[in-house]
């Protein structure tokens, strides 16, 4: 035959590429130059015998390319969303001939941002991990956290990974909120806020507990503690529709016999606030809900009996494949708004009216979707607190 | 002891040199040929030698040398072999003898036209005979109309007879030998198996005294095609090379990625539709893109070789060939090659005995593409946008790299996926003439075709991304067998009483023919290497088979008289059984009777015979049948069927045990009259012919459940359920302008014929509709209009305002006002509105706007070829045309469809653009139809937008439209007349003076052109369009859905004799 | 000669010998005729076998665009269905039309040749039970016609009809013979049927029991105004009774299970469609609806249905409800509702499904990275990593009618899918619904019941879904609770069909309150697991597009067709039907039903 081969394949030419300048590729914007760009951005290179080029990098990920969008005098390109494993703000082209070029050219990374922590209240010493994105370390400009006005010591900070930081805990008496910068940016300030004392309603060290309704029997401290006593749930769990497990799931804390003797035990604004607490579980829990409910300031039960009283139901184990247990304590957030369901899970559309007592049981009153196998589990829970709206 | 003796050999009428003459010396093997001078030399070996001479249409002489070394020859014509015999139907008769109408193509004009298929040769050059191609694709096949569309559900090509044998495996598609070319059905052509170079000449017989005697195969016309064979003398050899390159002449005009840009960039601008593509944003930065259209079509090239010996000695005579034939196609991913050898045997037992056997085989090879439909590699590159690559920055094919965009690289999968077809051929017959006593022949003959096919799809694995990747790789086979024999005897009577001379024939003929296939096909095989089905996944076994058979029994008889070579009367019979027919209405009886008046024979005449030399007058009347609608459609059957449930068994179809022949009658009126000793010819040809009981299915409503897909439904019974008539006038002008050293003859021929659907049954309103690709109506064959009338909306440009769109749809404003999703809008197309349901304009557009929007078959067809020879130099020019068909342009139904997707054609760029009457109007305001909704821009408000283009013809873009600005319309149908240059030869033969030393008889070398130049106001690659091969229903006409474009092919050739 | 004599002599006798007759004769050898058929029992169930596939598979596609597309569930941009625009001219409604009557075509042939062909070897009892199985369907195709065109022409006996020459010439029936002709139908079935049939999967006498009950129900509001007819209303709630409590059959117990193709024969299903896995000849046996509802990257082969999805009204049904500000609805990256319903479905971000990718691929991710499936098919995954783009608008995708990649066709059936072929059976009437017909002919014509037969199928329904008791039920609640049953089922639109019989103005108002907008700015949100930072800084950190709006949001742009006007609720022949009749535009005419038996 006499075909010719070429047929709309890439008239790849010798030589070395010359790169002008980088432009975007909006018409209005033909006069702007580009230094960088963000991931996920479509840029335009502008120059000089560019059909030399086979294969484009920018630092280590390589781009793709369309032959279609590339002629002697320009190329448009879209910069990958990976992140660079090695960062040399550059632009690598492969030639036909198998050489490289480079172009100076910055792929600009957001900046870190802090979603997270696992535990806020960790003691002098111990690890904290920060959850998020975009963290990165670098030679020149060395990833940085700043709690309040305290600035973490590079020192202390033991790992770094894109989404996930590691660092030594300051003494309890440096608190506030988180930030970090990276190279490429300030995070901002945390809403949470690191060894928060606010708004502290029971951490079983500070107030009397009345026998018989407090549960005296399931506070304790050992090894395993984050600050002094803790609650301890623990106990055979068997996996239901309707289930009420008895006196080591629940505890009842009223304003009235612990030191708040009228209103509400916080003073913030309910509709905007959160509860939060620290948790750790040492044995797998795997069974019903955690049903969480404010009332008022009368010493008495009946709510836990009636389904039509809004509440908050917790069930980690839903979310991690079906068991929980923890590594270590950590902090978990309900903001009040979420204090809306009935006991078989029904959004009341409602939030609690009286904030003056706090029950916590581990129970089941005809939530389909908690039911769960059965399990044995241990579960530490201290420092409950309610802190204004993040 | 030799001597050496030269001499000329010239004709007695003019003294011109003859050429070709064969010498011998007589009682001697010794022999040769005159030169093109008419000059010979020769040694003479005998004591007295004797020279025999012999020419075709001379008398034989027999000259003694004596003692002279230099004679001059004169040769007389020989009046008796002068006539013409031709063939016809179970005989030959003298040209002088046919009261009928028939047209021969001889094996000039065969030669001149480059052609792979026989079938080819026909178009344009004969009277009354229309062939189109139904694909540009190396062996397609053409479609044949003698003298019309006679029918419209039976086959309508006509029959064709090879030797005597009738020629299986007419009409064929793809699908039935096993290749799935998506909804393609394209047709595989049955002539494609014979060689070209084997041909004396082919026949047609046109109307139904000449066809009657065909009995029940006749009625679309019928086409006798004979072989070559040996004569006595020195053995000939002749080869016969030719090399061609074939491309693409055409290209549309479609969008280069920048444009494409522009495109996309502005229909975003004006309907707030897409966020565009970033690499749109600046068409300047980009390139040209992928041109689809080079990269699918291609420099294509074919070659073909024959050798063949023929010659004889006393009682035996030989003719043998053998061919071979490489065809690439110009689009990628197509090919043909054909092997093919003939022996024809005659052999004279005894003096009332002749013997003859005829024997022919063929093996064809083709890789066929997905080339032609919505899904073909031609419509599916056509809409590929220009920023999609072919290849990678490596030269591998480019997985896609637009997002979202899971499109198959329309080139990888023309070169990866096969259909292959193989196909061989035994087709001959063995046959005895016994003279027992003078005047009285016997013709025995056994005949025979025996063919199989096997075809193979093959769809291997391949990854060209996480969304356009095949993981399971599939292979089908398909194997198929036909057996065909046929018995003939007939006995032919001459006799003559002086100035009465009559023939008699009786005979009787009976035929059966059989086939049978197997598919089997798997799925997932272990590689893409090795195809075998067997390697495949066993739980994905597929085994289909078929079989069937049919048989036919008949007799015949023919009487013609002759008084004096002034008045001739033929009259025939034939009597026919059919197995595809019930006990019911199995046999049919078929008469004709036809006269002619040869005047220029009367006394009266004489004075005038140096002005006009011939004159004939010509009537007849006859009838033919029609029975090609497959066995067993009389009664149901039941198929097997899968189910969830086991094997389930549905009934196929309605029975209908009353099915019966579709029987034609058609008259014919002829005159030939020849001019100054037929240096003139002129033929003309009138006739009427009509078909009653036209075999179809019933057409019905959907509540029958005989619609939809053809597993579902209940076939509509098969039966005789319509009538259609044909008129029309053939002319044929032969003249010889220049005779002797400078020769130069005309020939011109032009048909027009009018065809009608005179009846249908059911209700007045019934039609025959024809199908697009799927179950759009493009056409209804209507009572009393022509068959395949294009069927759909009138086209009036597009709505500029709202004014224009409520002065026109006044029946149907909009209730909840404007909406460009979900109401007409400015910028749609303004479809006639010409009636409504009480038979006037209803100020809507619906169903009843629809109309007859052209016809698809031409007014005329006309051919014209002017043969030019001077010395060794010869010229044959050849144009052909059509006049007054139209075309459907479905190609560009898809390439205007304004959408953003896909690429279109350059004049999408002037869709009806939006432009705001007042660019100042303040948005958003309140809806003045909706009191809950406001108006945001000004392209969604109907009182402020117009267009900066009223008068264009494309219909606003965007996404979604709700208003079908597709409609099959007038948008779409173009005047398809076209005029062509079909070939172009140039030749030259050597000079014989330096080929003796070579000891070469002949050389002649030429250069051919064909389909150099069409003229045509089409806008498509082509105008030549057939049968839709998309349609199942096979009632589309003139519909161009991306059809394979014939090639424009240039080839040289050499032949040489020795 | 005299030896040429002889020759001729023989060869005349030769001829002479051949029977012409017998030449001419040719039987097809490789198939059965009417008249070689029927010949035992099981001969008559084959000759029925058809009727659970081929003809319907052109009604497939349509049926869930009618049911689903158009009443609300399904999202498809710019559908013709979801628009409520079908017309004439469309792909679907023409093979719709022509699929339904090919039904009726081919249960009037079977009944036809049963009864003339029918040899010695078959028992009254099998004849029967075959002849009862094609009414029933014969029924289904009539019940879908009038649901879908309204008023029909009945056409009894296709033989006959020919035979008249009146074939092109018929008149529609009205709406109440329509309904009284399929009654008429079902009752002979009843007859007919056996309680059980011999072979699991059939039709017996509780599916037709089931379907009257269907079609009593629909029929009792039409020609009234307001309210249902009480004795259609009592007819249903008996026929629907025996069901429930007569029959024997159980609710499969878990919802999931279903639609999962080892589980075609559960007791659950009274009607379905039977497909089956076969070659390229046989391309109307097998479903093939999965490559509707799927990327092409979902399994072995093509698919081109992951650009529509459940609706946004549909998942807010379901409670994925997003309010505008908070990660709520398709937003939050987790999963907000209880009914254990939604995720059997439409899969969401976070759903993993342990039955689809059992083989537990690993793939290749759009960015040439490998991605593993370690518990099977994983949502976020898949679209996120591998497809490399949220086809989807509404979030979400269909999960019904879906068998999964050849492992898992393997996997429930043993053998391998073929080229988007599948073996899953398609329910069209099943327990479930019979049961919430029961409930509803209770309820009838009350503002609300507490009949204890109606709670007890309404909370059985309620129960498997997982979701709370209730101790009485309105109108609403069984509408809203049909709809989340049988959700892509191809069921819905028929709801609103009803309804618009005797309230055509609720009928619209409840269409035209939906919520048939899409998201914009999905896609990217979720590639850029966009949720870490969602509202993180107040009202004014939640991401924009480039016009400043708040992304991703319920585009309000998004083209709905609405308002939807009463037109509505029947779609029109196609084109070519009536061109070819034009009687059949006219208005409907009483047809007499008693010329009509069943022999």
């Amino acid at each position: 035959a006499c075909e010719d081969d070429d047929k709309g394949k890439y008239k790849m030419t010798d030589g070395v590429p010359t790169i002008y300048y980088v432009r975007p590729p909006d018409i209005e914007k033909a006069d702007s130059l580009l230094v960088g760009a963000y991931m996920g951005e479509t840029i335009c290179l502008v120059g000089d015998n560019l059909t030399s080029i086979q294969e484009l990098y920018f630092n280590d990920i390589k781009a793709l390319l369309n032959i279609n969008y590339i002629t002697k005098n320009t190329l448009l390109v879209t910069v990958p969303r990976e992140v660079p494993n090695e960062v040399i703000d550059k632009i690598v082209m492969v030639l036909k001939s198998g050489e490289r070029a480079e172009y100076d050219f910055i792929v600009r990374i957001p900046a870190p941002e802090v979603a997270s922590i696992k535990c806020e209240q960790v003691p002098e010493g111990e690890d904290v991990v920060l959850y998020g994105d975009y963290f990165f370390d670098s030679q020149t400009v060395p990833l940085t956290i700043v709690i309040g006005d305290y600035t973490v010591p590079k020192s202390d900070i033991v790992d770094i990974q894109k989404t996930q930081v590691t660092f030594k805990s300051p003494p309890m008496d440096v608190k506030g909120t988180i930030s970090m910068t990276t190279a490429y940016g300030n995070s901002g300030r945390t809403k949470f806020v690191f060894h928060d004392d606010r708004g502290i309603l029971f951490n079983f060290d500070d107030y009397p507990i009345v026998p018989g309704w407090g549960r005296p029997n399931l506070i304790e401290t050992g090894p395993d503690a984050i600050s002094g006593n803790y609650m301890k749930f623990r106990g055979e769990l068997l996996a239901g529709e309707w289930i009420s497990p008895g006196d080591n799931y629940q505890c009842n804390f009223w304003g009235e016999d612990n030191g708040i003797p009228t209103g509400n035990l916080f003073s913030s604004d309910p509709a905007t606030s959160i509860l939060k607490f620290e948790v750790n579980v040492l044995q797998e829990w795997s069974a019903l809900p955690m049903n969480i409910f404010f009332g008022p300031q009368a010493s008495q039960e009946s709510a836990l009996w009636d389904d039509s009283v809004p509440r908050a139901q917790w069930i980690p184990w839903k979310e991690t494949g079906g068991s929980y247990i923890t590594d270590g304590w950590v902090t978990v957030s309900i903001p009040i708004a979420d204090f809306r369901l009935s006991g078989s899970g029904v959004d009341l559309e409602k939030i609690p009216t009286y904030f003056g007592a706090l029950n916590i049981y581990i129970y089941n009153r005809g939530r389909v979707d908690a039911v769960g196998t059965d399990c044995d589990p241990v579960i530490l829970i201290d420092n409950v607190r309610v802190v204004p709206g993040e | 002891q030799q001597r050496r003796i030269t001499g000329t050999v010239t004709d007695s009428r003019d003294n011109s040199a003859m050429i070709g003459v064969n010498i011998m010396e007589k009682g001697t093997l010794n022999g040769t040929v005159t030169d093109i001078d008419g000059n010979f030399s020769l040694n003479v070996t005998t004591q007295n030698p004797v020279l025999v001479l012999s020419s075709i249409g001379y008398k034989a002489l027999e000259v003694n040398v004596g003692n002279r070394s230099s004679l001059n020859i004169t040769m007389e014509e020989d009046a008796e072999m002068l006539e013409e015999v031709v063939v016809v139907g179970y005989g030959t008769m003298r040209k002088s003898d046919l009261s009928g109408a028939s047209v021969s193509v001889s094996e000039e004009k065969i030669k001149s036209s480059i052609v792979t298929n026989l079938d080819q040769a026909l178009q344009g050059r004969a009277a009354g005979v229309t062939s189109v191609m139904t694909s540009g694709a190396p062996g397609s096949a053409v479609s044949i109309r003698i003298r019309g569309q006679a029918t419209i559900n039976a086959g309508a090509e006509p029959l064709y007879v090879v030797d005597g044998v009738i020629f299986q495996g007419g009409s064929t598609t793809g699908l039935s030998l096993g290749l799935n070319l998506g909804n393609g059905r394209g047709a595989i052509s049955p002539l494609s198996t014979l060689n070209p170079s084997d041909i004396v000449s082919m026949e047609i017989l046109k109307d139904a005294s000449a066809t009657a005697i065909y009995g029940a195969q006749g009625a679309n016309g019928v086409v006798l095609i004979t072989t070559k064979r040996g004569q006595s003398g020195k053995a000939k050899f002749t080869y016969e090379g030719m090399f061609g390159l074939q491309d693409q002449a055409r290209r549309l005009d479609m969008m280069n990625l920048r444009e494409y840009a522009i495109y996309n960039n502005s229909i975003a601008a004006t309907t707030g539709g897409t966020d565009g593509t970033p690499e749109y944003r600046d068409p300047s930065l980009l390139g040209k893109g992928t041109d689809w259209q080079d990269a699918i079509f291609r420099q294509a090239l074919m070659t073909q070789h024959t050798i063949s010996a023929q010659g004889g000695v006393d009682a035996v005579q030989y003719y043998v060939s053998g061919s071979f034939m490489d065809q690439e196609g110009t689009i990628v991913g197509t090919d043909f090659n054909r092997y093919s050898f003939r022996v024809n045997l005659d052999a004279n037992l005894k003096p009332w005995m002749k013997l003859g056997l005829n024997t022919m085989y063929s093996k064809t090879s083709e890789r066929l593409g997905r080339a032609e439909g919505t899904e073909g590699v031609l419509t599916y590159s056509l809409l590929s946008p220009p920023d999609i690559p072919i290849y990678d920055a490596y030269g591998n094919y480019a997985s896609t790299v637009k997002e979202g965009y899971s499109r198959i690289n329309p080139i990888a999968i023309a070169e990866l996926d096969k259909n292959l077809l193989d196909r061989q051929k035994l087709n001959g017959n063995i046959f005895m003439d016994i003279t027992p006593l003078k005047d009285l022949t016997w013709h025995t003959e056994l005949g025979y075709d025996i063919s199989n096919s096997r075809s193979e799809q093959w769809q291997p694995t391949y990854n060209f991304g996480s969304l356009v990747q095949r993981p399971i790789n599939r292979l089908t086979w398909q194997r198929n067998n036909n057996m065909y024999w046929q018995l003939k005897n007939y006995l032919t009577y001459n006799g003559r009483i002086d100035k009465h001379s009559f023939t008699a024939m009786v005979g009787q003929e009976m035929w059966e023919s059989s086939w049978e296939w197997q598919r089997i096909g798997a799925e997932n095989l272990p590689g893409n290497e090795i195809r075998n089905p067997q390697l495949g996944d066993q739980d994905t076994y597929q085994i289909a088979d078929g079989m069937g058979d049919g048989a036919m029994a008949s007799f015949f008889t023919r009487e013609t008289y002759n008084y004096d070579d002034r008045y001739l009367v033929t009259y025939t019979y034939r009597y026919d059984g059919s197995s595809n027919f019930g006990p019911k209405n199995r046999w049919a009886g078929f008469h004709s009777v036809a006269g002619s008046w040869r005047f220029s024979n009367e006394a009266f005449f004489a004075s005038l015979n140096n002005v006009i030399s011939n004159g004939k007058l010509r009537l007849g009347w006859g009838q033919t049948g029609n029975s090609n609608i497959g066995g067993g459609l009389w009664g149901a059957s039941l198929q097997m069927f899968p189910t969830g449930l086991g094997a389930g068994y549905k009934q196929a179809q309605i029975a209908n045990p009353y099915v019966k022949w579709e029987t034609q009658e058609q008259w014919n009126l002829g005159l030939d009259l020849g001019f100054f000793h037929d240096r003139i010819n002129l033929v003309v040809d009138m006739y009427d012919k009509t078909a009653n009981d036209m075999l179809m299915q019933l057409q019905l409503p959907s509540y029958f459940g005989s619609r939809g897909n053809a597993n579902s439904a209940l076939t509509a019974p098969m039966g005789n359920y319509g009538t259609i008539n044909n008129k029309g006038l053939e002319i044929s002008l032969n003249t010889r302008n220049f005779t002797g050293n400078f020769t130069w003859d005309t020939d011109f021929q032009i048909s027009f014929n009018k065809n009608k659907l005179v009846a249908l049954s059911g209700t007045d309103a019934s039609g025959i509709e024809g199908y697009g690709q799927w179950s759009d109506v493009v056409s209804i064959s209507r009572i009393g209009a022509p068959l395949y009338e294009f069927f759909g909306y009138i086209a009036d440009g597009v709505y500029a305002n709202k004014q224009e769109i409520e002065d026109h749809l006044w029946g149907e404003i909009p209730e909840n006002g404007y909406n460009r999703y979900s109401t007409v809008f400015v910028g749609d197309i303004k479809y006639r509105d010409i009636s409504g349901p009480e038979g006037k304009p209803d100020g809507k557009i619906n169903t009843y706007d629809r109309t007859g929007i052209g016809s698809p078959l031409p007014k005329f067809t006309y051919g014209l070829t002017n043969t030019l020879n001077y010395k060794n130099l010869d010229f044959t020019l050849f144009v052909q045309g059509s006049y007054g068909n139209k075309v459907f342009n479905a190609l560009s139904r898809d390439l205007t469809g304004m959408g953003y997707w896909n690429n279109q054609l350059r004049k999408a760029m002037d869709y009806a653009n939006l432009i705001p009457i007042d660019p100042d109007k303040q948005y958003p305001i309140q809806n003045p139809y909706s009191p809950t909704e406001m108006i945001n821009n000004w392209f969604e408000d109907i009182d402020n937008v117009t267009l900066s283009n009223p008068d264009t013809k494309m219909s606003r873009a965007g996404k979604s439209l709700p208003y079908n600005n597709q409609r099959i319309s007038t948008r779409y149908i173009e005047d398809g007349s076209y005029l062509r240059v079909k070939n172009i030869v140039l030749g030259y033969t050597l000079p014989q003076r330096m080929l003796r030393k070579v000891q070469i008889d002949n050389v002649r070398v030429y250069a051919n052109i064909q389909n150099l130049w069409t003229f045509t106001k089409y806008s498509g690659y082509d105008p030549e369009v057939g049968v839709n091969p998309q349609d199942a229903s096979g009632y589309t006409f003139g519909f161009d859905q991306g059809r394979y474009p014939a090639p424009r092919i240039i080839t040289f050739g050499v032949n040489l004799s020795f | 000669m005299q030896r040429i004599n002889k020759l001729l002599l023989i060869v005349a006798i030769g001829i002479g010998m051949i029977s012409c007759e017998d030449f001419l004769n040719r039987p097809d050898k490789a198939n059965y005729t009417l008249s070689d058929f029927y010949q035992n029992d099981e001969q008559c169930f084959q000759a029925v076998n058809p009727l659970y596939t081929v003809p319907w598979f052109d009604f497939f596609r349509g049926w869930l665009r009618v049911g689903d597309c158009q009443s609300g569930n399904y999202f498809m941009d710019g559908n013709g269905f979801w628009m409520l625009t079908p017309n004439e001219d469309m792909e679907e409604v023409k093979s719709m039309s022509a699929s339904l009557w090919a039904v009726n075509a081919r249960a009037n042939t079977v009944l036809e040749n049963i009864n003339l062909y029918a040899g010695s070897g078959t028992t009254e009892v099998g004849r029967n039970a075959a002849k009862g199985e094609a009414l029933v369907w014969k029924a289904m195709a009539y019940f879908y016609m009038v649901r879908i065109y309204g008023a029909v022409p009945i056409v009894h006996n296709n033989t006959e009809l020919l035979a008249t020459g009146e074939y092109n010439g018929l008149f529609r029936a009205k709406i109440d013979n329509v309904y009284d002709y399929i009654v008429m139908t079902l009752e002979k079935a009843v007859e007919w049927l056996p309680e059980k049939s011999h072979q699991a999967g059939r039709i017996d006498r509780y599916s037709a029991y089931g379907l009257l009950a269907k079609v009593y129900l629909a029929k009792s509001g039409y020609g009234q105004n307001g309210t249902r007819n009480q004795d259609d209303l009592d007819k249903a709630r008996e026929y629907a009774r025996k069901v429930v409590r007569e029959s024997g059959r159980v609710l499969e117990p878990v919802y999931a299970d279903i639609f999962r193709g080892s589980k075609n024969l559960s007791d659950e299903s009274l009607i379905a469609w039977r497909w089956v896995v076969a070659g390229e000849t046989y391309w109307t046996a097998s479903n093939d609806l999965q490559a509707d509802l799927v990327s092409s990257a979902f399994s072995e082969f093509s698919g081109w249905g992951s650009w529509g999805g459940p609706s946004l009204d549909l998942q807010e049904a379901f409670g994925e409800i997003f309010d505008g500000s908070t990660l709520s609805g398709a937003i939050s990256p987790n999963r907000q509702n209880t009914d254990r319903r939604r995720k059997a479905t439409m899969m969401m971000y976070g759903d993993v499904y342990e039955y689809f990718w059992r083989d537990h691929p690993t793939k290749e991710g759009a960015d040439g990275q490998p991605v593993s499936f370690p518990n099977g098919f994983d949502f976020a995954k898949f679209y996120g990593k591998v497809v490399g783009d949220f086809n989807s608008s509404t979030g979400a995708n269909c999960v019904k009618h879906i068998v999964g990649n050849n492992a898992d066709h393997l996997g429930e059936f043993g053998i391998p899918m073929m080229d988007r072929k599948s073996n899953l059976a398609t329910h069209i009437l099943r327990l479930g619904d019979v049961y919430l017909v029961y409930a509803e002919a209770i309820l009838g014509n009350n503002a609300s019941t507490s009949d204890p037969e109606a709670l007890y199928a309404f909370n059985e329904i309620r129960k498997r879904a997982g979701v709370a008791q209730k101790t009485s039920i309105t109108f609403d609640d069984l509408f809203k609770e049909r709809r989340l049953e049988l959700a892509f089922e191809g069921d819905f639109w028929y709801d609103f069909v009803r309804l618009s019989y005797y309230k055509p103005d609720e009928a619209l108002a409840r269409l035209n309150a939906q919520n048939r907008k899409n998201y914009t700015g999905l896609n990217t949100y979720y590639l850029d697991e966009g949720w870490k930072t969602w509202g993180q800084g107040g009202e004014n950190s939640y991401p924009k597009d480039d016009n400043g709006k708040p992304s991703p949001r319920i585009n309000a742009e998004q083209p709905d067709g609405k308002p939807f006007t009463l037109s509505k609720f029947t779609m029109p022949f196609p084109s070519t039907d009536l061109a070819m009749n034009p009687n059949l535009a006219k208005d409907p005419v009483d047809y007499d039903l008693s010329q009509y038996t069943y022999e």
